[in-house]
């Protein structure tokens, strides 16, 4: 393909211009990365998939609007988060999903009801321990930590795309690692 | 310390990015991509054909329009009544008018005068014979017709009054009871008439006209330079 080595941000503006091709290999690119997100981020496999299908129909609707001032990603994942919020406030959860992050020093590996891998140096059980430490997150903590991995984006944009600032997104990353670590840590 | 227990969560994270959409979801999602564009296109398809056929449809009405309008009114399509005339083309085209009209009557008024110098016994016995005829007919029909009398002694006595206005009228028949000037039936036109006579130095046939155009416009405001004209 002529356009694969081009920056997401061109690709987007060729499918605006009616390139239909630039879409499916934005769509290529990112769409790991959104489904994970979602998938991490929601219980439900089908809740996921769901919204995961919402997210890629809002950005073909808002493509005519969209413009290139900021990162492809972060105007993605600003989509993606909105579409999951959105979510949590239509199944009345949303207060719920605020509340976790309060719990800013819990310790998730204490309350963990996973089976202790066998042999540690096992990749997969590692994988396995820090998904589930994942998962035990609170939402916006688990939010911030998903971002940087899937999204590959840095403090500020992961800022612009949760319309937050930059200093709650610092110290839900600090927390979020901190936990992380200590769950990790607690199943060694 | 920190960063290497980032990176090696990081590194344990990037391990589990196993998972992907379906295959259905991915059918899906693409082909609502290109139908969203196709759709895009075919709408500007649909726009991009009918801009031209309805500029051509405007262009044609109003060809049609034109023709039908020149057939029916040719005077409201000639340019002289289309085009706007600024200030000062109608002022020179007003002074054109006046100065044509004035040369006519120059013109006429020498031919007249030439007539009249010809047939001068003929208007002399006319002139002589109509106050005769007056003084003679109230002794004829005095009882028959009095008031028909009355009426032309009057316009007798008003042609006489204007006569005394203008040397032309002295040297005109008794018919002619209008005034020297025609009435220009635009009291601005007249006005500037008036005013170009003074300009012309020109002052008695200026006064003239004024007189004129008092009679036929007495509620017409005149113009304080014009106030003051006079005898």
């Amino acid at each position: 393909m002529a356009n694969s080595k081009l920056a997401d941000e061109e690709l987007m503006l060729s499918y605006k211009a009616g390139d239909s091709t630039a879409f499916e290999q934005l769509y290529l690119r990112h769409k790991g990365g959104v489904y994970r997100y979602m998938l991490r981020s929601c219980n439900s496999k089908a809740i996921a998939e769901e919204l995961f299908q919402d997210v890629w129909a809002s950005v073909i609707q808002a493509r005519m609007s969209y413009q290139p001032s900021a990162l492809f990603t972060t105007w993605l994942y600003r989509i993606t988060s909105n579409q999951l919020t959105d979510h949590y406030r239509k199944t009345g959860k949303w207060d719920q999903y605020i509340d976790q992050d309060n719990e800013e020093t819990s310790d998730c590996a204490i309350a963990m009801p996973y089976e202790q891998p066998e042999h540690q140096a096992d990749i997969n059980q590692q994988v396995k321990r820090l998904l589930f430490c994942i998962e035990q997150l609170p939402a916006l903590q688990r939010q911030v930590f998903l971002l940087k991995e899937e999204a590959g984006l840095k403090l500020e944009e992961i800022a612009k795309a949760i319309e937050g600032n930059k200093e709650a997104v610092k110290s839900r990353m600090r927390y979020a690692i901190a936990k992380l670590r200590l769950c990790m840590e607690g199943a060694s | 310390m920190n960063d290497t227990h980032n990176k090696s969560l990081s590194s344990i994270y990037q391990k589990s990015k196993i998972e992907e959409p379906p295959m259905r979801l991915d059918s899906a999602i693409l082909s609502q991509g290109r139908k969203a564009v196709e759709k895009r296109k075919s709408l500007w398809c649909k726009v991009h054909w009918l801009i031209p056929l309805s500029s051509f449809a405007i262009t044609l009405l109003t060809a049609t329009l034109y023709i039908q309008m020149k057939q029916e009114h040719p005077e409201i399509l000639e340019p002289s009544s289309i085009a706007p005339l600024t200030t000062l083309q109608t002022e020179e085209r007003l002074k054109d008018d006046i100065q044509q009209h004035l040369k006519k009557r120059t013109i006429t008024s020498d031919k007249e005068q030439t007539k009249t110098r010809t047939a001068a016994p003929a208007s002399a016995m006319e002139m002589k014979s109509a106050p005769i005829e007056m003084e003679a007919s109230p002794a004829k029909n005095l009882m028959e017709q009095p008031k028909k009398l009355k009426r032309e002694t009057i316009g007798a006595s008003q042609f006489r009054s204007r006569e005394s206005l203008s040397e032309a009228d002295s040297v005109a028949p008794v018919q002619s009871k209008v005034p020297k000037s025609p009435i220009i039936s635009d009291p601005e036109t007249w006005v500037a008439k008036i005013r170009i006579l003074l300009e012309q130095k020109r002052r008695n046939e200026a006064i003239n006209e004024l007189e004129a155009f008092k009679a036929a416009h007495p509620d017409y405001q005149l113009p304080p330079d014009l106030k003051t004209l006079s005898k």
